[in-house]
């Protein structure tokens, strides 16, 4: 969420500082909390480019980076980095006044010979990841550019909290704040800080350069709906994707995919290992998957389909060569089936078990042995029947089916007639093949639900 | 073959597979090219010949080589990272050099823009049409179009029409030039020291080259998500198109050096620069030019103000897009408007030359190109970035003495403006 702070924080401990100097360099303001700590707060690029020095005076370098270290709440700065020329020095925080780090003119070290900072692996240089690149603000689910960071200094330590993507945080880095500030002020108007709390910041380290994996806060991106990540997912560089997709698993990938563009969808396939891509590609609904897979260029699908599971493969191409507008192409093999002599409570158990993967479990589909269709028997049915009656005494035996080549008209005829929620496709020969459900296929139906609406 | 044949099988694509996966992939470069002959381009290489004849022809050659290797490489950019250019700039250098360049991209393009409605100003009073009518007229049929309308579709109308251009080709061959002579001239460097001659040089180079062209390809192409492995169809798509624009640049150039240079006539007016379609279309090479000059006019116009708009918010980080509403993207909205109303207005102050206009944007063009070439190449060949797709050393060294001359043709121009 980006706090449009007027000059005020509101930590998410509860505690308030109120800052002052409008109209002068923002630099250092001390406050006490609730709590009796002091705090103070500086912006990373009050600290950049200054001069470094050593105890004894001898110019060392200028303030070129930021070593912070992931924590529970915010990241901590533990080092800093002196660049000479192209040398590069990392030390460690304490050895500098950190009280006054934003005041002073130039950074002046407390020790005379400190040690050399060994960054850990949770390490990462905050300048080179996020400094003018993109982010997400999972708050209010969108890609934003980083003008600045906003650093506390608090009980002896410094901290990340914020994210600057203002119009303030851009002034002040281009060294223009005073002036604007001043502008703004003789026309009667404060200049709006747009802060994002660190929490909401989901950075974007590009697979190439990216100092540290993405997944430190994957738990957050998790939050967005998949809608609202396909939207992110389409303002992102091609890099920036790749390492979301990959973050967020297969399974979340399938469903924020669905909802993206499909140049999006193709260019995201294509560039993913092709067994993640073909993961992917299963994980979806298969009229869905075929869609996209449609798309893809003739080499690509076929790595992708060497990559499948044969089921999956099956059904994919079965929906590719499917001629438009014929049931096969609203098929989904996702469906559940039983011997018609199992009892209920077999079929019950059956149901438990494949449940979760499948969609629709309104009805189960009896075979005999040569796996012939013979009956339907609804869920309604199966909880209401004897546990121990056989399915062939209960099913409905009087069925309703469809071929693979049947038109949308005729399928829309018979939803529309009998209000049945699926219905099973079969073969010349009865076998079960696959079911058409009301829901999924509704989409494609309705322009014929609406005409026979208006026949009648 | 097993069941579980894992390897995928490589085969050769038929003919019509590729064509159809060019075409798939086609468009940015070709669009951008077609766009790159505007009312700016039009105007300074009519002017080019009919000034100096085929003294100057020398300039397209090297100017169309460097014109395929920059669009290459913005396109490789594009394709390779999948990130616009003024986006790549700002992570790369940071927000202050990003946002004085943008300035001068902003202040750049806006002549442009003013060229283009200078081009609808003159294309109407040739029909008899005055200016208080045809600018205003287009300027907010632009701004309809691309926010409210369908631009996707208007934009093959814009291309079919650029067919205008196949007017120049063929007055050429009317005229029957002596081939030898503008083979010579084509790769006989001549060079006079003197201003209006090195004006004339960088304003080929620049509106031949507009620094707009590369912002606007490298985000069109990153735009189509266009993989890799396509990579070499993109490309065509790039030659082809700065072939094209070149070769009716040559005719251009050619034509008005024919008619125009040898009869002393100097460009002062849009119906001057008409006269050198004589040839072919007699009492009507006005309307004929009247029409190619104001659909090249127009087709810039749709797309100038809006990359221009599109660069910058990305380069400052602000939200942009014709899909999103102005409480979103209010920099955005504000920009794109402000450029086409201003644009607009500025043509209509009272004693401004329109070919004046034309020319001089684009001769800023080449000022600002060698600092965007410097630009490119250090991203282009920047390994974290690029990764094997950066340049190879000959491109380099080409780009290099290409920016190095660039460099010096626009000191020495500086220069004598003072001297002579």
């Amino acid at each position: 969420m980006a706090i449009q702070a007027h000059n005020t924080y509101h930590g998410s401990d509860g505690i308030d500082a109120q800052l002052k100097g409008i109209g002068d360099k923002q630099v250092l303001q001390l406050s006490v909390g609730e709590d009796g700590i002091e705090r103070s707060f500086c912006y990373l690029s009050d600290l950049l480019g200054k001069r470094v020095y050593s105890k004894d005076g001898k110019y060392m370098g200028n303030f070129n980076d930021i070593v912070a270290v992931l924590h529970e709440k915010r990241p901590e700065i533990r080092g800093f980095i002196v660049a000479r020329r192209s040398s590069k020095l990392t030390l460690p925080i304490e050895c500098i006044d950190l009280m006054n780090l934003a005041v002073l003119r130039e950074v002046r070290l407390m020790q005379r010979e400190p040690h050399l900072y060994q960054p850990s692996k949770k390490g990462f240089l905050v300048r080179q990841m996020l400094y003018d690149r993109q982010i997400v603000d999972v708050g209010g689910a969108k890609v934003e550019r980083v003008n600045d960071i906003r650093i506390m200094f608090s009980n002896g330590r410094l901290f990340l909290v914020q994210v600057d993507v203002g119009f303030t945080g851009l002034v002040r880095r281009l060294g223009f704040e005073r002036g604007v500030r001043w502008l703004a002020k003789t026309a009667g108007k404060e200049p709006k800080d747009n802060l994002i709390e660190w929490r909401f910041v989901q950075p974007l380290p590009e697979t190439a350069t990216g100092p540290i994996s993405l997944s430190l806060r994957q738990e957050q991106i998790k939050q967005l709906h998949a809608g609202e990540l396909a939207d992110i997912l389409e303002d992102l560089d091609r890099s920036e994707r790749l390492s979301l997709v990959q973050s967020i698993g297969v399974e979340d990938a399938a469903d924020v995919l669905k909802e993206a563009d499909l140049s999006v969808q193709t260019s995201i396939l294509r560039d993913l290992d092709t067994e993640l891509a073909a993961d992917i590609l299963e994980e979806m609904e298969p009229a869905v998957a075929a869609d996209i897979f449609e798309k893809l260029p003739t080499e690509a699908q076929e790595s992708l389909l060497a990559a499948m599971e044969d089921e999956e493969r099956a059904q994919i191409e079965l929906l590719v060569q499917a001629a438009p507008e014929s049931v096969a192409s609203l098929m989904t093999v996702d469906f559940i089936s039983c011997p018609e002599s199992y009892t209920c409570s077999q079929a019950l158990a059956l149901l438990r078990q494949y449940a979760d993967e499948i969609e629709s479990i309104t009805y189960v589909f009896c075979t005999n042995e040569e796996l012939n269709l013979r009956g339907v028997v609804s869920l309604r049915n199966l909880i209401l029947s004897e546990p121990s009656a056989s399915l062939i005494e209960i099913m409905n035996q009087r069925l309703v089916t469809l071929g693979l080549d049947d038109d949308w008209d005729s399928a829309a005829n018979l939803f529309l007639k009998l209000r049945f929620k699926a219905l099973p496709v079969v073969d010349a020969d009865n076998h079960m093949l696959g079911i058409v459900t009301f829901m999924h296929s509704f989409d494609e139906l309705l322009p014929y639900y609406s005409k026979l609406a208006g026949r009648t | 073959m097993t069941e579980n044949e894992k390897i995928p099988v490589k085969r050769k694509r038929s003919f019509w597979a590729r064509i159809s996966l060019f075409l798939a992939v086609a468009g940015p470069g070709i669009i951008t090219a077609n766009v790159d002959n505007d009312a700016g381009g039009l105007t300074t290489y009519s002017q080019a010949g009919a000034h100096f004849g085929f003294h100057i022809l020398w300039a397209l050659l090297p100017t169309a080589v460097l014109l395929v290797m920059i669009q290459e490489m913005v396109n490789r950019m594009g394709v390779a990272t999948g990130q616009g250019l003024s986006d790549m700039i700002r992570e790369r250098f940071g927000v202050k050099l990003t946002f004085y360049l943008m300035i001068l991209v902003l202040g750049t393009n806006f002549g442009n823009v003013m060229a283009e409605f200078a081009g609808i100003a003159s294309a109407g009073e040739l029909f008899g049409v005055s200016r208080f009518i045809t600018v205003p007229f287009c300027a907010a049929l632009v701004w309809l179009l691309i926010l409210k309308g369908n631009y996707k579709s208007v934009e093959k109308v814009f291309l079919v029409a650029c067919i205008f251009y196949a007017a120049y080709p063929i007055t050429f061959f009317l005229l029957k030039p002596d081939l030898k002579a503008v083979g010579e001239a084509l790769i006989r460097p001549e060079i006079e020291f003197s201003a209006p001659y090195l004006a004339m040089v960088i304003g080929i180079v620049g509106t031949t080259i507009a620094p707009w062209m590369q912002f606007y390809q490298q985000a069109s192409v990153a735009e189509k998500n266009l993989s890799i492995q396509d990579y070499g169809y993109s490309r065509l798509d790039t030659i082809v198109g700065c072939i094209v624009v070149n070769a009716v640049a040559v005719c251009i150039i050619v034509v008005c050096a024919l008619t125009l240079h040898k009869a002393g006539i100097m460009i002062e007016s849009a119906g001057d620069a008409a006269r050198s379609l004589i040839p072919l279309a007699g009492k009507s090479s006005a309307f004929l030019f009247a029409f190619g000059l104001w659909n090249a006019s127009l087709f810039a116009a749709s797309i100038l103000p809006l990359s221009t708009s599109y660069t910058i918010c990305e380069a400052l980080g602000w939200e942009s897009g014709v899909d999103k509403d102005f409480k979103t993207a209010p920099q955005f909205y504000t920009l794109y408007t402000a450029i086409i109303v201003f644009g607009a207005v500025s043509i209509l102050l009272p004693g401004l030359s329109l070919v004046g206009i034309m020319f001089w944007s684009q001769v800023i063009n080449g000022l600002l190109l060698p600092v965007i070439l410097v630009v490119i190449l250090s991203l282009v060949n920047d390994k974290l970035l690029m990764g094997e797709y950066v340049n190879g050393r000959f491109y380099n060294v080409s780009c290099w003495i290409a920016a190095a001359a660039l460099t010096l043709i626009s000191i020495a121009y500086v220069l004598s403006l003072f001297v002579v």
